[in-house]
């Protein structure tokens, strides 16, 4: 098995790599516009893809991820801006031309045809000689485990078959970018999981470029090598899942990855080293890295945004002195234990701050009143809305 | 419970359960006795007592005379021919109007919609209007002495009179074919002309099938453009009427309408049974927002005048009629008049009249039936539903022509002695209409099951707001929509109604068909006229009163 894969992976890469350049830039979107009448679908987008990663475009519902990839394969005409791949501007070259190979969310399988015409429906069309044609066929539905199945029609396998079929059917091209769209949003939970283990380990043992659309944030913190979050078509951050989760650049970033309370402060004193912060009554300091916004004025308003995870809770009469410069003082509103942690919703100063404790052996179920401690780098600060 | 495996009992129990379930249920037997009745008694008592009527030597006569042969040879050519021709133009239409970038859409549905709303034989007697002896085109424009009377005219009428149907067949396949996959084939690299040969076609090709059977059961059955326009080449719905009325030879007759209705029942099991099992419908979802591909400028325009050609023609036919109707003597003398419309007014006003009459009772008649029988295959629980439901439909198998010579046979002595009465005419026509209608409901119905399942599942069923926020509009539309339906066919029907209608009950589509065969073409043209201007009143007047669409293409 791990020598078909090989030769599949030398012959996956070997054309593209001769005839395009080893460049690092692979997909690049330069002030990628595009608007329906008088909706923007999608609005000065900016965006690198590296030679052999898997990008994430992530977003809410109607956010212009769709209409994104479809800019890339060609099926949608940009407004403005430009699309190179491989250094070469896409203008006017239509779908069929370009080397990207798109998989729908509804699989889109030709259902008067059998698995295996199916997969070799592209390498017909490019009048591949019947040999070679067979022998691609074979080669990509034993990679993918359906060879079993390549005389069946689609409408008699499961959900996560015809997936794969989908995914061999643009896979035998040797496209030089894979697109995606949702390709698991019929499936249901539980083979979601699995199919996209799956998929993420297909595309680093072809090492091909993947582009792909979600709107489910675990889907694409486990599977991307980099995320582009989109927002009423606008990039919102661009980064590996790590920066995005530890280091959202806005509220909308940090509210749409991991659960997250944001609490209203007040800029106090700004120095090189740090900002000090009021909420309320009570005043708590950060250091500067946590700051992602341009804080200028002192007095001005600010959101922070804590991660549920990276606070601290304990009894308020436990805190020591040394703790009590960036901890936060509350009481708990309400728990739920979960096992693996305890969630409590602490009321700080009449806001809402959400903490998960992962120990709760060690201190039990917290009640009255509490110390928050915050994290030095999970916090950060944005402007207000 | 034990897990043994079900003894013989158990098997017989479970197969009479149905049964038995009905029988303690009286209501369900009374009811299911209220729709099968009927159908036994004018339905299959009438064909089967036709089709025993004819003798061995009946059959000979039928099979060794050459004039029933060719005329044989002759239903089936043509029967194939406008087949043909009238799929084609029917699938260029609806392909045309599935895709986003073609031009002028309403115009063409609005043309097709044309020839469905008015009796089949109006584009017989325009072509004649147009491009017979006296034809504006042939006589009047380009004073040459041909005609279209003959096989030539038949097929250039039945082409113009059936493709709407196998459009509206069509339409409804290629809009559920999901855009996705042609998008998928694109990005294959596939070319446009590529996907249309190996993806939209392969997927339309049940619903070609299915457009063709149903095109060729009414070009087989055609009774009225042949009449008008067949000329010598007569075919067996003309030659069945001829036998029969001409020559009160009704063995012959009877032994035409069994030979017509074979190939017509074959048709329909086959649309039934093996077409309907194999049209594909699309693995999950609609495509996302993404509209069929668009067709290549140079094909755009090429079927763009096509269509126009086409469409032309239909507005042609309908121009002539009216024109024809206003001119004085066609072909001769082309000044305006309204003599025509006079004469109908003091002549023949009483078959309009009757028209109308005896349609609106079919249609009410249907619709009752529909909605009970539909009602009934739903709700209650009965052993032979299948079988009940192949009776209901089975008279969209029947030609028009055998329907009309079996109620002869059948009616025209006690107990059922029926003939000469309006009621025999107006029983043929609702019959004709049941499968439609009963269709109808049953697409309303199952709405209502639905939302019932939904709201019970929701925990808030209550019945009487059910019944009032839902089965009652649901019915009333399957209801309505049945009713203009038939009301509409009824008019415009012929085949059957030829055979049944006396001096008293005669009605417009046979009057029109008799001042035609004598040349009064002024005459005939005004009736079709008065005739078109009902049934398009009725249709677009129950389109602007928030009517379903009747016919969706
Ligand atoms: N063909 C179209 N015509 C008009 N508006 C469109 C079209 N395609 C997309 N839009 C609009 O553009 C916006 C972005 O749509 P897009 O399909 O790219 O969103 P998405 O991020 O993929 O959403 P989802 O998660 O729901 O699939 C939406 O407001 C949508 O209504
Ligand atoms: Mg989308």
């Amino acid at each position: 098995m791990e020598n078909s894969v090989n030769t599949l992976i030398r012959e996956e890469t070997q054309p593209t790599s001769a005839s395009v350049g080893d460049g690092k830039d692979h997909v690049v979107l330069r002030n990628l516009y595009k608007s329906f009448g008088d909706v923007v679908a999608v609005n000065d987008l900016n965006l690198t893809i590296d030679r052999g990663s898997f990008t994430c475009l992530l977003g809410p519902s109607g956010c212009g991820k769709t209409t994104t990839l479809r800019m890339i394969s060609g099926f949608v005409e940009p407004s403005s801006g430009e699309l190179l791949i491989s250094g070469r501007s896409q203008r006017g070259v239509p779908p069929h031309r370009r080397n990207t190979s798109i998989v729908f969310q509804e699989y889109a399988l030709f259902p008067h045809m059998t698995v295996r015409q199916n997969v070799g429906y592209g390498l017909k069309v490019h009048k591949t000689p019947k040999e070679e044609m067979n022998r691609r066929v074979d080669r990509i539905l034993e990679f993918i485990g359906l060879t079993a199945m390549a005389e069946r029609f689609p409408t008699s396998l499961s959900g996560g078959q015809q997936q794969r079929v989908a995914l061999a059917r643009s896979l035998v091209m040797e496209p030089e970018v894979l697109l995606m769209d949702e390709p698991l949003s019929n499936l249901d939970a539980k083979l979601r999981v699995r199919v996209r283990t799956e998929l993420k380990d297909i595309q680093r043992r072809l090492g091909i470029t993947t582009i792909y659309v979600t709107h489910d944030q675990e889907e694409a913190l486990a599977m991307s090598d980099k995320i582009a979050v989109m927002n009423d078509g606008v990039l919102q951050q661009y980064g590996t899942p790590w920066e995005l989760y530890f280091t959202p650049e806005n509220r909308f970033v940090a509210d749409f990855i991991g659960a997250n309370a944001f609490v209203t402060v007040s800029i106090q004193q700004l120095t090189d080293a740090g900002v000090k912060l009021s909420i309320g009554a009570q005043s708590i300091e950060l250091p500067r890295k946590a700051v992602a916004m341009d804080v200028e004025q002192q007095g001005a308003e600010a959101v922070l945004s804590l991660r549920p995870e990276s606070i601290r809770i304990q009894a308020a009469d436990t805190a020591t002195a040394a703790d009590e410069l960036r901890a936060l003082r509350g009481s708990v509103r309400m728990h739920q234990f979960l096992g693996a942690y305890i969630r409590y919703w602490v009321d700080v100063e009449g806001q809402e701050v959400i903490v998960d404790d992962h120990n709760p052996r060690a201190r039990g179920i917290l009640e009255g009143d509490v110390a928050l401690q915050l994290g030095e780098t999970e916090t950060q600060l944005f402007p207000p809305e | 419970m034990s897990t043994a495996t079900p003894t013989v009992d158990d098997k017989r129990r479970s197969r009479f359960a149905g049964l038995t379930d009905a029988l303690r249920d009286p209501t369900t037997i009374i009811a299911i006795l209220i729709v099968t009745l009927p159908i036994a008694i004018f339905v299959l008592y009438p064909v089967v007592n036709v089709v025993v009527q004819p003798a061995v030597e009946h059959w000979q006569t039928f099979f060794s005379r050459p004039r029933y042969v060719t005329t044989l040879r002759n239903s089936l050519v043509i029967a194939a021919l406008s087949t043909a021709s009238a799929t084609f133009v029917g699938f260029c239409f609806a392909y045309a109007l599935s895709r986003p970038n073609f031009p002028g859409k309403t115009f063409f549905r609005v043309t097709s919609i044309l020839p469905l709303i008015s009796p089949p034989f109006v584009a017989g007697l325009s072509l004649v209007l147009l491009l017979g002896r006296r034809g504006i085109i042939t006589h009047g424009l380009l004073g040459v002495d041909v005609s279209m009377y003959g096989w030539h005219g038949l097929w250039l009428a039945q082409t113009i009179a059936y493709y709407p149907i196998a459009a509206m067949t069509l339409s409804g396949v290629l809009k559920s074919l999901n855009p996705t996959l042609e998008y998928a084939a694109q990005d294959l690299g596939q070319t446009r002309w590529g996907i249309f040969k190996t993806v939209v076609l392969p997927m339309t090709i049940p619903g070609i099938a299915s457009a063709a059977l149903l095109v060729s059961m009414l070009a087989l059955s055609d009774f009225g453009n042949p009449m008008v326009i067949g000329g010598a080449y007569r075919v067996m719905a003309v030659e069945a009427y001829l036998q029969v009325v001409g020559m009160q030879n009704m063995s012959m007759g009877a032994v035409i309408s069994v030979v017509l209705l074979l190939p017509s029942l074959l048709f329909f099991l086959l649309q039934r049974y093996w077409v309907s099992r194999r049209q594909y419908t699309s693995v999950s979802g609609k495509g996302g927002g993404l509209e069929p591909i668009a067709i290549p400028t140079a094909v755009k325009w090429g079927l763009f005048a096509f269509l126009t050609l086409v469409s032309l023609f239909v507005i042609a036919i309908f121009v002539v009629i009216v024109w024809g109707a206003f001119a004085r003597t066609w072909g001769i003398d082309w000044s305006l008049t309204i003599d025509n419309f006079e004469f109908t007014f003091f002549a023949r006003l009483g078959h309009i009249w009757n028209s109308v009459r005896f349609s609106l009772a079919a249609g009410f008649g249907t619709a009752i039936f529909a909605v009970i029988a539909a009602y009934i295959l739903l709700r209650k629980r009965f052993a032979g539903k299948k079988t009940f439901d192949f009776l209901v439909v089975l008279p969209a198998a029947l030609p028009g022509t055998l329907i009309g010579i079996a109620f002869i046979f059948a009616f025209n002595r006690p107990p059922l002695a029926l003939t000469g009465t309006a009621a025999i005419v107006i029983l043929s026509m609702a019959i004709r209409n049941v499968p439609v209608g009963y269709r109808t409901a049953l697409s309303g119905l199952h709405q209502i099951d639905k939302s019932i399942e939904e709201s019970a599942a929701d925990g808030g069923a209550n019945t009487f707001q059910i019944l009032k926020d839902i089965t009652l509009p649901l019915l009333k539309t399957a209801f309505t929509v049945t009713l203009v339906y038939t009301f509409v066919r009824s008019m415009n029907t012929v085949s059957a109604v030829v055979f049944l209608v006396s001096a008293r009950t005669n009605v417009a589509t046979t009057s029109i068909l008799g001042l035609s065969e004598h040349g009064y073409w002024g005459e005939a043209a005004a009736m079709a006229t008065i005739l078109i201007a009902i049934t398009s009143t009725v249709v677009i007047g129950f389109r602007v009163l928030g009517g379903k669409k009747l016919f969706d293409l």
